[in-house]
């Protein structure tokens, strides 16, 4: 029973949204090649974060190995793992263990609680475990390779890596458990999810910035940081220690403080989990009195129908619209403490006048890896057919998604460039441009996004998490929202160092991403009718 | 007011419905009947649009469906067979968002919100989100969604499941009153009982193939509706 659950879980993580449908009329044009530029494409992100976080292990090994901490350069990147995996699955471990769609029909299933709770973790296990090797690997391979070949530290770091996700599972059900607890019982549930993973997001990163200033202590100050690690740290130590030194007791404890919090964990919630997942108080109803109806034209009905749909959903919120808290942050950060601003001038010292292209860069890359559109036909889900039966254009349904992403990101995206103009005192033309470029950036990620989701769509979803985060679409439309701001940047670099007018090149940028843009709405215009109907048969 | 000529429609090599041809005129109630997997929901959803077909032709009300999809989804209104809304707004924010679609100005949609929601029994659930509703409310406010607009056209996929007795007597009323306007409905259903009562004319769909068509007294004869369809699965089993 419990395999045939597990096996269910895993289906629907990996079967819809990476697939083509199978009950279509017409065949993919290019599976092959599709597929292998999805391929290709993965291999590519996948490199380019191994060897950025390759380079940073290999000069944390060439730091840790003449004072011999070895073990502290596995403990690091046991702990750098951790938090790299705690981070998504918070929202992942309270969408898919207690706001399931199908949490009725499998209780209704003469199957024991506990036993759809654990189905469920297992996905979650192969999610955390996933993601903490995106961290480990590069590490051990650098370890392996630098520090010469070890068979006993290879076996360690498989054991023990298996076991790592098993913290953050316990971490993340708890704090998914509290949080459906809580909810449950309140009246503005998604506003109180919000800023409850908000606060938690705050704190995160907060922690984590104060990891990196203690990483850099810890290159000066190496012995007697090791020592705090190991007395505050245990788990920590003793991972290191059984990977650096092949400890057998060190392994065994470390088993310990993975399997004992999470056994922990999993027997708290499996004690109420039908409770929890059942409780629908929600708020005292409210008695409709009539009238107060308001007409609206239709392309409004359809933009206030998206951006409800964008705020009624936590998931969707948090994780679409990621950047857009960053982007908000980031320079309130830096216009707030005038410590930074003058530390940055002051080490950048002859690149000064980079710093607002630098801004421009980081503002596109931070509005281009906004999804909110990618994830949009997905969230259609089953209601699809209201759009696909009343008498509204396919590309007007399409466009009050990209509005309604280009309306949620323009207000952080101005703030942003405003508040970084003024702080950094840009000159006219690169404020104008810390407001442009992001703003067209904003567009051609909307485009993008739709165009995506319209190849990529996922409907039968039995929780948000399936087409907001296990879905091809958002994963595509984030990367190359993302990395072609960097790119782009980088470019710049290079070329404006080879004697092209800086000016120059931004301009040429802005009217690449225009055209882009452009295209990428021609393109949606000329394949919405026939996509937007080709949905039905996904 | 609905044609359908020849209608194919394939899913890669299984064929769901097959050179189908039914014609509803202004005033009928047609009842389309078949068994799981018949081909009815497939021919439901071409002909409102939701679904694109290989070949043949839609008319509704004399447009056809593939040259001016949005003036026929104007005169129709369509009930699938399980009502996913939009869970995250209230029925009225739904109802006002339908209404908002087909152009309904602010007093007949609050007029008619009015009545039907009246009618229906779900005015003091309007404001509620629509994630709270039970089947059979999310059915009753997929109806008045429906009827917002009055349409000519009613297209429905088992329209009575999940509805309570007084909704149901209540729908067939409406039902009656678009055809007594000049209007038609098209439904599919299993409840044949229902379709001998309320169906002007029936056609029986077996593996994506019209069986027989026809006014119900030229389908039933003396028999009723249920052996008539029980032969005829025999027959072409």
């Amino acid at each position: 029973m419990l395999k045939a659950l597990i096996k269910v879980q895993l289906q629907s993580m990996f079967s819809r949204g990476l697939l083509r449908n199978r009950r279509s009329s017409k065949k993919p044009r290019n599976p092959l090649l599709s597929r292998l530029m999805i391929v290709l494409l993965a291999l590519y992100i996948l490199a380019s974060l191994g060897i950025s976080l390759g380079v940073t292990f290999h000069n944390m090994l060439t730091s840790f190995q003449p004072l011999n901490l070895l073990w502290m350069y596995f403990a690091v990147a046991g702990i750098a793992a951790f938090l790299f995996s705690v981070i998504g699955s918070i929202y992942l471990a309270q969408a898919s263990l207690f706001s399931a769609q199908d949490n009725d029909l499998l209780l209704s299933m003469p199957i024991p609680p506990a036993k759809i709770l654990v189905a469920r973790s297992v996905a979650l296990y192969l999610i955390a475990l996933s993601v903490q090797a995106v961290v480990l690997l590069p590490a051990l391979t650098v370890y392996l390779v630098f520090a010469g070949f070890s068979l006993p530290v290879l076996i360690m770091a498989l054991i023990a890596g298996l076991l790592l996700p098993l913290p953050t599972l316990a971490l993340s059900i708890l704090l998914g458990w509290l949080l459906a607890l809580v909810s449950a019982r309140l009246r503005r549930k998604n506003l109180v999810v919000v800023l409850l993973s908000i606060a938690a997001l705050a704190a995160y990163f907060v922690g984590y910035s104060r990891l990196i200033a203690a990483m850099e202590e810890l290159m000066l100050r190496g012995h007697q940081i090791a020592q705090a690690v190991k007395g505050a740290i245990p788990p920590a130590y003793h991972y290191g220690l059984a990977l650096a030194e092949g400890k057998l007791p060190s392994l065994l404890l470390f088993a310990l403080f993975c399997i004992l919090p999470f056994a922990l964990v999993m027997a708290l919630v499996a004690a109420n989990y039908r409770q929890v997942i059942t409780t629908r108080r929600g708020a005292p109803k409210i008695a409709y009195k009539g009238g107060g109806l308001k007409a609206s034209s239709l392309m409004q009905a359809l933009l206030t129908k998206e951006v409800r749909r964008f705020f009624s959903s936590p998931m969707y919120m948090l994780n679409s619209g990621f950047s857009l808290l960053f982007m908000l942050g980031l320079p309130i950060y830096l216009a707030v403490d005038k410590n930074v601003l003058s530390m940055f001038q002051q080490e950048l010292g002859v690149l000064t006048p980079y710093l607002g292209p630098a801004a421009v860069g980081v503002l596109s890359m931070m509005a281009g890896s906004v999804f909110i559109s990618a994830v949009s036909i997905s969230m259609e889900g089953k209601a699809l057919w209201i759009l696909q039966s009343l008498p509204v254009k396919p590309i007007q349904a399409l466009l009050a998604k990209a509005a309604a992403h280009f309306a949620i990101s323009l207000p952080f995206v101005l703030a942003a460039g405003i508040i970084l103009g003024v702080a950094f005192r840009l000159e006219a033309f690169i404020f104008v441009m810390c407001l442009l470029l992001p703003l067209l950036f904003t567009v051609f990620s909307a485009f993008l996004g739709l165009l995506l989701n319209l190849r990529f769509p996922k409907l039968n979803w039995r929780n948000e998490t399936e087409p907001v985060k296990q879905s091809m679409s958002p994963f595509l439309a984030m990367t190359l929202g993302f990395l072609i701001p960097i790119t782009l940047t980088g470019l710049g670099a290079y070329l404006t160092s080879k004697g092209l007018d800086l000016k120059l090149y931004i301009l040429l940028c802005t009217a690449a991403i225009a055209l882009a843009s452009t295209g990428m709405y021609l393109l949606l215009k000329a394949k919405a009718d026939k996509a937007f109907l080709d949905l039905s048969e996904v | 007011m609905l044609r359908i000529e020849h209608l194919n429609k394939s899913f890669g090599n299984k064929k769901a419905v097959e050179d189908l041809s039914i014609h509803i005129r202004p005033g009928e109630i047609y009842g389309f009947i078949g068994h799981n997997g018949a081909g009815k929901t497939t021919c439901i959803k071409a002909c409102c649009g939701i679904l694109r077909f290989d070949s043949g032709e839609i008319h509704i009300d004399g447009i056809n469906i593939k040259s001016d999809p949005i003036a026929c989804k104007q005169r129709t209104a369509y009930l699938p067979d399980n009502p996913d809304l939009y869970e995250f707004l209230s029925g009225i924010k739904y109802l006002n968002f339908i209404a908002d679609v087909f152009g309904i100005s602010k007093e007949d949609r609050e007029a008619r919100v009015k009545t039907l929601a009246a009618e229906f029994e779900l005015t003091s659930d309007l404001a509620q989100p629509i994630a709270t509703y039970s089947h059979g409310m999310k059915q009753k406010l997929a109806v008045i969604a429906a009827l917002m607009h009055e349409p000519r056209l009613l297209v429905m996929d088992e329209p009575f499941t999940g509805l309570d007795p007084k909704a149901s007597f209540l729908l067939k009323q409406k039902m009656r009153a678009i055809c007594d306007a000049g209007g038609a409905v098209f439904f599919s259903t299993h409840v044949l009982e229902v379709a001998e009562k309320l169906c002007d004319k029936v056609a029986i769909i077996r593996r994506g193939k019209l069986v027989v068509e026809g006014t119900m007294e030229a389908v039933k004869g003396n028999e009723s509706l249920e052996e008539v369809f029980l032969e005829l699965e025999d027959h072409h089993a």
